[in-house]
């Protein structure tokens, strides 16, 4: 009797460039912030095939994601997954760098103490748009952090002299050994996709 | 060949798809004329024959699922295939009370689960 492993995981794909569209670095301005208590969980639509795929992210009735806007060259710097090696299997650990180009009494309470204490789910657009992709093309663009276990705020500060936020405020959110590396948010195209990641920031109605 | 042949065949050659032979290309290229579906292969593309096959396959596959299940009122949009609490919905699967289950619940169900 052979016995197979259990979760097995293997490697399935060649792993080469694509010629088509080759990687960029980078990330765009403008990513969305949810509160992760506010996500509908029980009713996430993932593709029936590629299991990392959110093709729908609903929001309980009347929560609303919100928008983070970096006017800066380099928006979300710090942002990264990193492998870490465990006892039983290895997981990954992802950070979603950040800085708010403000500093007053409604960006400290409405803004600052939130992300102190909260638990997040972030979805960025990543600059690398493999637009020339079979079947799917544009589903690197779009990137959700914290979906399994949420991130939290690993580093924030607020130094009047730094030049790298201007004298705004760093922060540094944190997912910590989640087994998944990457989810990604996309439906169909990224005209859908796009229509979908603004409607994150409207208050969810039904 | 008839819908449900092109689709077997398309389904073999997935699993070989990594070492396709003249014929099998041939095939390709004549499915897509058949199905009307573009195919334009570039001389160094290894990836536009895997491709293809995956595209002709899903197009077949409609057809095929409008046939097979007659049993339900609603369709996915576009063939979609979905996981929703844990439930695979496409064409085949799809009921009238999964359909009006999903469409209560999900704000966006346009996007996936529509009318005949």
């Amino acid at each position: 009797m052979a016995f197979s492993n259990l979760c097995e995981t293997l490697l399935s794909a060649d792993i080469k460039p694509s010629c088509d569209n080759p990687i960029v670095t980078g990330v765009e301005p403008i990513g969305v912030i949810i509160n992760r208590n506010d996500i509908d969980f029980a009713n996430i639509v993932y593709n029936g095939t590629r299991k990392t795929v959110v093709e729908d992210l609903p929001l309980k009735v009347g929560k609303k994601g919100y928008a983070i806007s970096i006017p800066s060259n380099t928006p979300f710097a710090g942002t990264d997954t990193n492998l870490v090696a465990g006892t039983n299997s290895n997981k990954f650990t992802s950070n979603v760098g950040f800085v708010i180009l403000n500093n007053d009494p409604d960006v400290t309470e409405k803004v600052i103490k939130g992300l102190a204490n909260g638990e997040f789910v972030v979805v960025i657009q990543n600059k690398y748009n493999n637009k020339d992709k079979a079947l799917t093309p544009s589903d690197s663009v779009h990137e959700i952090y914290g979906l399994e276990k949420g991130l939290k705020a690993s580093a924030m500060g607020n130094d009047k002299y730094s030049a790298d936020t201007d004298g705004g405020w760093s922060v540094v959110l944190t997912e910590t050994e989640h087994p998944t590396p990457a989810y990604w948010f996309y439906d169909t195209n990224l005209v859908t996709t796009e229509t979908k990641f603004e409607a994150l920031t409207d208050v969810a109605t039904s | 060949m008839n819908s449900k042949e092109i689709y077997n065949e398309l389904k073999a050659l997935q699993n070989r798809a990594f070492s396709l032979s003249k014929k099998d290309r041939e095939f390709i290229r004549n499915t897509s004329k058949l199905l009307n579906v573009p195919f334009y292969p570039k001389s160094k593309c290894e990836d536009c024959y895997k491709d293809q096959i995956i595209i002709l396959a899903i197009e077949v596959k409609k057809s095929l699922s409008v046939i097979e299940n007659n049993s339900t009122s609603y369709k996915m949009v576009n063939g979609k295939s979905i996981k929703w609490r844990g439930i695979n919905i496409n064409d085949e699967t799809i009921t009238d009370e999964i359909a009006e289950k999903f469409i209560l619940n999900v704000k966006n169900s346009i996007n996936f689960i529509q009318k005949k």
